[in-house]
C-alpha cells in the first residue's frame, strides 16, 4: 500500500474548491500555500471567504487581512 | 538505512550480563525460541527501549515504575545499555535522570511490536479506542487542524447569522409597533418611516425655534408687562409720598411765623456763606459790622430752632426726587414693553390667526410699530399683551407636540438606522456563513474519501492476508469503517458462515480472533512503509496448521519490512525450524536464565546441518552420526508411511519402533516413492531408504547402545548410513519453507508448503 500522500489530499480539496467557485482561483492559491505549511486557522479561513466575497483585498503573507 | 546487523545488551531488565543479538543479514526472518522466563521480552523491549524511546511491556504493568525498574537487578541505571548496530551505524540508548537518552536523538530504524497482549486489541478495542489506535495513519496532520479550525468558525458564524437575524427581527417588530402606536399613517412601516426623513426633521425643528422664540417672546413680555405694572404703582405711592410731604410742611409752616419758612431759607443761605467765609468783615444780610463773632454760630443756633420746618422741607424734596426717579423707571418699563410686544407681534402677525386659533386684525395695533414709543404706543402694547397673553397656552401646547413629534423621528430614525445595520450585517453573515459552510463541506468531504480510501485499502490488505492464513473458511470479508455518526470512531465489521456485517470479536474464535488481530498489525505496518517488525510471542493458541500457515505468510510477506522478528515459547514451531532450517528464517534460541548468567542466546544448529558437519569432522563422532542419523530416519519414515499410508501397523500413536516403521516400506513400493524437486531433479526416496532399513542394525549397534559387534563396523559404512539419511531428510524436508511434501492439491502428488518439492505417489496401488 502507498504510504500516506497527504499532499494529494490538498490538491483534490482546491480542485473542487476552484471547480464549485466557492474560492477565486488568487483566495484558492493562497489556501494551498498555507494548508501546505499546515498554519490554516479560523482567522485564516475567514480571510478567504472575506476576500472571496468583497473587492480583491489586500493580504499579509500569511494569508490574513490586513 | 543499512540491514540490522545486532543487538546489545547490558544491565537492561533480564539481561544482567551484556547480550549480543546477532542477526544474519542474509535471513528477513529472525525466530527467537525460549522457554517461558528465558527473556525473550528483554529483547523485545530492548528494541523498543532503543527504537522507539519507549519502556516497552514495562510501560503496561501496574506498580511498575518503568525507569526505576528497567534496570537489571543488582545493577545501576548508568551501566545500563542498548546499542543497535546497522552496518555501520549504531544507535544507542541509555538512562538519564530517570529518562530515555538516545544517540543520536532522530533517525532511528521504524519498530513496530505486536505483544500478545495486545493481539486483539485492535478487533476488541471500542470504537473510540481503535481510532486512537490507527489515529497515525488516518490522521492528516495539516487538513485536519485546518478543519477542525472551518468547523468552529462555521459554527461561530452560523451563530453569529442567529443573532443577527434575531436582531433585524426585533428592529422590524420595533418599527411596526411605533407605526402602530403613530395611528398607521402610511400603508406600511417602512413607508411612514420612509416620510419621517431629515427634511420632515428639518422642518420640526424649524417650527419648534419657532415656537420657542414665540414662547421666549411672551415671557419677555409679561415680565415687561409686570415691570411696567410695578413701575406704575411706584410713581402712585411717590406721588402720594409727595403730596403727603407738602401737606405736613404746609401745617407745620402755618403755625410758625409766616416768613419762618423764608427766614430758614435766609439762614441755611447764611450759614452756606459763612462756611465758605468764617471771618466776615460785616454781616453779609445788614452789612453791620457789629457782633461778628461767632456769628456762624448764632446762625446755627437759629437753624435748630427751625428743625422741623426743615425736616419738612427735606421730606417734600426726597418725596419730589423719588418720583421723578419713578416716572424714569415707568418710561423705560413702558419702552422695553413695546419692544416685547413689537417682536412677539411681529413673529405672530405672519399667520392668520392665534396659535389658539382666534382671528385677529393686525392693522388695528399699527401704532405699536410707530417709532414713537410715548404713551400711546405703550397703551396699545398693553392693551395687544392682554390679548396676546391668554395665548400662553396654546403656543406651549403647540411646542410640546412638536417636540414630541421630533422624538418620535429620532425613535423612528434610531430604529431605521438599526433595521438597516441588522440587514446589512444578517446579509453579510449569510453570505460568509455560506462559503465557509461550502469549503467546510468539500474539506470534510475529501477527507473522509481520503480516510475512507485508507480503511478501504487497509481492509483489503487483511483479507489478502487473513484469507492467506484460513484459505476457504467461511470467516473474513473483513472491513473498517468511520462511524458515520460520531468522530473519532471506527468499526469492524466481517462474515461469519454467510453472514456479513458482523462484529468478528463477536463470533470469531479466540485463535481467529489472534491471526485476525496478526493480520491487522501486518495490514497497519505495511501501510507505515515497513520498517522493522516485532511479532512478541503471538503464535500461542493457534493450531500447528494455522501457525504453519502464519510462518508462511510471514516468509511472503517478509521482503515489505526491514526484518520480521520473531518471539516464540512453543516448540513444535521451533522443532520443525531446526529440523532442516527455512529459507529465509534465522533461528536462535534462548538457554535457561539465571541471575549469573543473565539472558543467553544462540543460533540454533539445523540438525541437516549438523548431520553434514558430523559426516565431514576428522576425528569421526560415529556414535554421533548413527544416533542422530537414527532419529533423523526415525521422524522420516514416521512421515512418509503416515502421509502415504504404507502398511505400517499404527495400533498407537506414539512409540513405534523403527522395525515397525520399516514395514512399510516394502521392497515392491520402494521404488514408487520419489521425490521431485523444483528444478525436476528426481530423488528416489523410496530405494535410498531400503538401503538405510538394511542397514539400520548401525543406529542400534553404534549409535543407541553399547554392543561389541558395534566396533567391527567400519567407518564408511556408518558414513554411507548417515549419508543416506541426510539424503533423506534433505529431499523430505523443503529448506525453504521447512516443511514436508504433505498438501495434496493436485491429486497426482503431494506438495509442500512453497511448492519447491513434491512426492509421489499420492497413492500407493492396492494390488501392491
Amino acid at each position: 500500500m502507498a504510504p500516506v500522500n497527504e499532499d494529494a489530499v490538498i490538491e483534490r480539496i482546491l480542485a473542487r474548491i476552484l471547480k464549485d467557485g466557492v474560492l477565486p482561483p488568487r483566495e484558492a492559491e493562497r489556501l494551498r500555500t498555507d494548508l501546505k505549511q499546515g498554519r490554516v486557522s479560523g482567522a485564516h479561513w475567514i480571510g478567504y471567504a472575506d476576500r472571496a466575497a468583497g473587492p480583491p483585498a489586500p493580504a499579509t503573507n500569511d494569508g490574513k487581512a490586513l | 538505512m543499512a540491514k540490522l546487523s545486532s543487538l546489545t545488551i547490558d544491565a537492561f531488565r533480564g539481561s544482567t550480563r551484556p547480550l549480543v543479538v546477532d542477526f544474519d543479514p542474509a535471513k528477513k526472518i529472525s525466530l527467537i525460541f525460549g522457554e517461558n522466563a528465558t527473556g525473550k521480552s528483554t529483547i523485545v523491549d530492548a528494541l523498543d527501549f532503543v527504537c522507539n524511546g519507549a519502556f516497552g511491556s514495562l510501560a503496561s504493568r501496574s506498580s511498575v515504575r518503568p525507569a526505576l525498574h528497567v534496570p537489571s537487578v543488582g545493577r545501576e541505571p548508568k551501566d545500563l545499555v542498548v546499542r543497535l548496530q546497522c552496518g555501520k551505524e549504531a544507535f544507542s540508548a541509555s538512562l538519564a535522570k530517570s529518562k530515555i537518552s538516545r544517540s543520536p536523538a532522530d533517525g532511528h530504524p521504524r519498530v513496530s511490536i505486536l505483544r500478545r497482549e495486545r493481539l486483539q486489541v485492535v478487533v476488541a478495542a471500542v470504537p473510540a479506542d481503535r481510532y486512537k489506535e490507527l489515529r497515525g495513519l488516518i490522521d492528516l496532520p495539516r487538513v485536519s487542524p485546518a478543519e477542525t479550525a472551518l468547523r468552529t468558525v462555521v459554527s461561530e458564524k452560523s451563530r453569529a447569522f442567529d443573532t443577527s437575524s434575531h436582531a433585524l427581527t426585533t428592529a422590524v417588530e420595533s418599527l411596526e409597533r411605533m407605526w402602530i402606536a403613530a395611528g398607521k399613517p402610511h400603508p406600511g412601516p417602512d413607508a411612514w418611516a420612509a416620510s419621517l426623513d431629515v427634511k420632515h426633521v428639518e422642518r420640526l425643528q424649524l417650527r419648534r425655534k419657532k415656537g420657542r422664540a414665540i414662547s421666549a417672546d411672551m415671557a419677555t413680555c409679561a415680565k415687561e408687562s409686570e415691570r411696567t405694572k410695578a413701575a406704575t404703582a411706584l410713581i402712585d405711592e411717590a406721588s402720594t409720598g409727595l403730596r403727603l410731604a407738602e401737606a405736613a410742611l404746609a401745617t407745620l409752616l402755618s403755625r410758625s411765623q409766616e416768613a419762618g419758612a423764608e427766614i430758614v431759607t435766609l439762614l441755611q443761605a447764611a450759614r452756606d456763606f459763612l462756611g465758605k467765609r468764617p471771618s466776615p468783615a460785616e454781616c453779609p444780610v445788614c452789612e453791620s459790622g457789629e457782633r461778628l463773632d461767632d456769628l456762624e454760630g448764632r446762625v446755627e443756633k437759629r437753624l435748630a430752632a427751625f428743625k422741623a420746618v426743615q425736616d419738612a422741607i427735606d421730606d417734600v424734596a426726597r418725596a419730589k426726587t423719588r418720583r421723578a426717579e419713578t416716572l424714569g423707571g415707568l418710561e423705560e418699563a413702558r419702552r422695553a414693553l413695546v419692544g416685547s410686544v413689537r417682536s412677539l407681534k411681529s413673529r405672530l402677525q405672519s399667520q392668520a390667526a392665534l396659535p389658539s386659533g382666534q382671528e385677529i386684525d393686525w392693522s388695528r395695533w399699527s401704532t405699536i410699530d410707530t417709532p414713537d414709543d410715548g404713551v400711546q404706543a405703550a397703551a396699545a402694547a398693553e392693551a395687544l399683551w392682554t390679548i396676546l397673553e391668554n395665548e400662553a397656552g396654546a403656543v406651549d401646547s403647540k411646542v410640546q407636540a412638536i417636540d414630541e413629534e421630533l422624538l418620535t423621528a429620532r425613535e423612528v430614525g434610531r430604529a431605521l438606522e438599526a433595521l438597516s445595520q441588522a440587514r446589512e450585517a444578517a446579509k453579510d453573515l449569510e453570505g460568509l456563513s455560506k462559503r465557509l459552510q461550502a469549503l467546510l463541506l468539500i474539506v470534510e468531504s475529501e477527507r473522509k474519501a481520503y480516510v475512507d480510501d485508507v480503511l478501504r485499502r487497509i481492509s483489503l490488505e487483511v483479507n489478502r492476508l487473513y484469507s492467506a492464513v484460513h484459505p476457504g473458511e467461511k470467516v473474513g470479508d473483513l472491513s473498517v469503517l468511520l462511524d458515520p455518526k460520531s468522530q473519532g470512531s471506527l468499526h469492524i465489521q466481517s462474515s461469519f458462515e454467510g453472514q456479513a456485517g458482523v462484529p468478528p470479536q463477536a463470533y470469531f474464535s479466540d485463535s481467529h480472533l489472534d491471526t485476525l488481530g496478526i493480520c491487522i498489525f501486518l495490514a497497519l505496518a505495511g501501510l507505515q512503509s515497513g520498517g522493522i517488525v516485532v511479532l512478541d510471542d503471538v503464535l500461542s493458541s493457534a493450531d500447528d496448521q494455522h501457525i504453519d500457515r502464519v510462518m508462511r505468510l510471514l516468509d511472503s510477506e517478509s521482503s515489505r519490512f526491514e526484518r520480521i522478528v520473531l518471539t516464540t515459547h512453543y516448540r513444535p514451531l521451533f522443532d520443525g525450524l531446526r529440523r532442516q532450517g527455512m529459507g529465509t528464517v534465522q533461528v536462535m534460541e534462548l538457554g535457561g536464565w539465571s541471575i549469573e548468567q543473565g539472558v543467553r542466546i544462540a543460533a540454533t544448529r539445523i540438525q541437516t546441518d549438523e548431520l553434514a558437519s558430523l559426516l565431514g569432522s576428522f576425528p569421526l563422532d560415529r556414535q554421533a552420526i548413527a544416533s542422530k542419523a537414527g532419529v533423523f530416519i526415525e521422524e522420516s519414515l514416521d512421515f512418509l508411511t503416515r502421509r502415504l499410508r504404507l502398511k505400517t501397523v499404527r495400533d498407537r500413536k506414539e512409540g513405534l519402533t523403527f522395525a515397525e516403521f520399516a514395514e512399510g516400506i516394502e521392497k515392491k513400493v520402494a521404488p514408487l516413492i520419489k521425490v521431485i524437486l523444483r528444478d525436476g531433479t528426481v530423488i528416489e526416496v523410496g530405494q535410498v531408504l531400503r538401503r538405510i532399513v538394511d542397514r539400520n542394525y548401525i543406529r542400534n549397534r553404534v549409535g543407541a547402545h553399547f554392543n561389541v559387534d558395534g566396533a567391527a563396523i567400519p567407518d564408511r559404512e556408518i558414513v554411507a548410513y548417515g549419508e543416506d539419511v541426510l539424503l533423506v531428510a534433505k529431499a523430505l524436508f523443503c529448506p525453504e519453507c521447512g516443511k514436508p511434501p504433505d498438501k495434496n492439491k493436485t491429486g497426482t502428488s503431494f506438495e509442500c508448503g512453497c511448492g519447491a518439492r513434491t512426492l509421489e505417489p499420492i497413492e500407493v496401488p492396492r494390488s501392491l
